[in-house]
């Protein structure tokens, strides 16, 4: 099931209060939730659960802020600390390529032909684009998924920023995440093309 | 893509409460739970603390009984806070005294001008080895004129100090204002 955020902010005013049962129970809920975020965003022990415990501490400490300025939306305004933990991580730990002034058009695409290799739209070639893509880092994957494959409001193709603003991650992260990942893809693909 | 995270068991079907049910859902392991309640007593301990602060406001008196009283109001420990700021120690003769004093202070939601106020007065104390003078806690009607009372005997107190300690206190001034971010 999802995360209950609806009762999460029924506890706010308990936690505020001063009731630390409320504040355990709050805290566990939400630090399960930033855990799984933090994997799925691609951060490995022991960056996944720092991630998770710094973040909690601040929407903790900033809980009483929250009321008085958000009003709405709890895991809205919880992810975004939550991404900006995670986003910092990422950062130290890989610095990104500068794409932000190479044109949408000349970037690689999913949908392109690979260089030397036969189309067939088999179902073993169906089997190994899912392998392909199985390989790839998660925040790649998620980034390729909102490209390609999360159409969901009749959008012939989401553009970078609306997939940054869905990921918490700048617009220029996102084109850096997708040109890595048809890079990727490629190789994959033309190498399994040789060995086949 | 929905920012909501799926976990594996229904809280709400559990029969044992909320926070037991808190916990299966979470799947967590002994480690992540451990980081989890960690994380929960710091993040409680900082809000509790920070609305003991809203509600003091300033009074003019050392920083580190200041920090004790609200923490005791609070019923906080603020050993877990102070460590997951990585401050080991708060004494005002450590060099690094300012630059703690200001991250917990800024933790708390304090101003700079009512953290030099009061750690001032700490490092007075520690100078003079001696108690600081009654008046230092007298009130002056609103905070603004209190704060202003007080910075005003604070000067006068260093203004008397030795040139050497006086380096102490500037130093002390300056770690406060670069811990705020603020111009020296």
């Amino acid at each position: 099931m999802k995360t209950d955020w609806k009762h999460l902010q029924e506890l706010i005013p308990k936690v505020l209060a001063g009731d630390r049962e409320a504040a355990e129970e709050f805290g566990l809920t939400v630090f399960a939730a930033f855990l799984a975020h933090a994997r799925r965003r691609g951060l490995r022990e022991p960056d996944d659960e720092d991630a998770a415990s710094e973040a909690l501490v601040k929407v903790l400490a900033n809980l009483g802020k929250y009321q008085v300025r958000e009003g709405a939306g709890l895991n809205s305004w919880a992810y975004r600390i939550l991404n900006n933990v995670i986003n910092r991580k990422l950062k130290a730990a890989r610095p990104m390529v500068a794409l932000d002034d190479t044109p949408e058009a000349s970037l690689g695409r999913l949908d392109e032909p690979i260089e030397g290799a036969e189309p067939s739209g088999s179902a073993a070639d169906t089997s190994r684009l899912h392998a392909a893509l199985g390989a790839l880092p998660s925040i790649q994957q998620q980034v390729l998924h909102l490209k390609y494959f999360a159409d969901d409001r009749g959008e012939s193709e989401r553009t970078f920023a609306a997939i940054g603003q869905q990921l918490g991650i700048p617009e220029s992260t996102a084109r850096v995440y997708h040109h890595r990942a048809i890079a990727r893809l490629r190789q994959s693909l033309t190498e399994l093309d040789k060995t086949a | 893509m929905n920012n909501d995270v799926h976990v594996e068991e229904d809280a709400s079907s559990n029969p044992d409460g909320p926070l037991e049910a808190a916990l299966e859902s979470a799947a967590l392991s002994p480690d992540a739970r451990r980081a989890a309640r960690d994380a929960t007593d710091v993040g409680f301990g900082i809000l509790m603390i920070s609305q003991e602060v809203e509600k003091a406001g300033f009074a003019g008196m050392p920083f580190r009984r200041y920090i004790d009283a609200v923490a005791s109001r609070a019923k906080v420990d603020l050993r877990p806070i102070m460590s997951w700021l990585k401050i080991e120690k708060l004494e005002p003769l450590d060099p690094d005294f300012g630059a703690a004093a200001a991250e917990l202070a800024k933790t708390f939601g304090m101003s700079a001008r009512q953290l030099w106020v009061q750690t001032g007065y700490d490092l007075l104390m520690s100078l003079r080895a001696q108690s600081p003078a009654p008046v230092l806690y007298r009130m002056v009607g609103s905070r603004s004129a209190e704060v202003e009372s007080c910075e005003r005997d604070l000067q006068g107190a260093i203004d008397a100090l030795s040139p050497g300690d006086r380096e102490v206190m500037s130093r002390l001034r300056r770690q406060i204002e670069e811990g705020y971010g603020q111009p020296g």
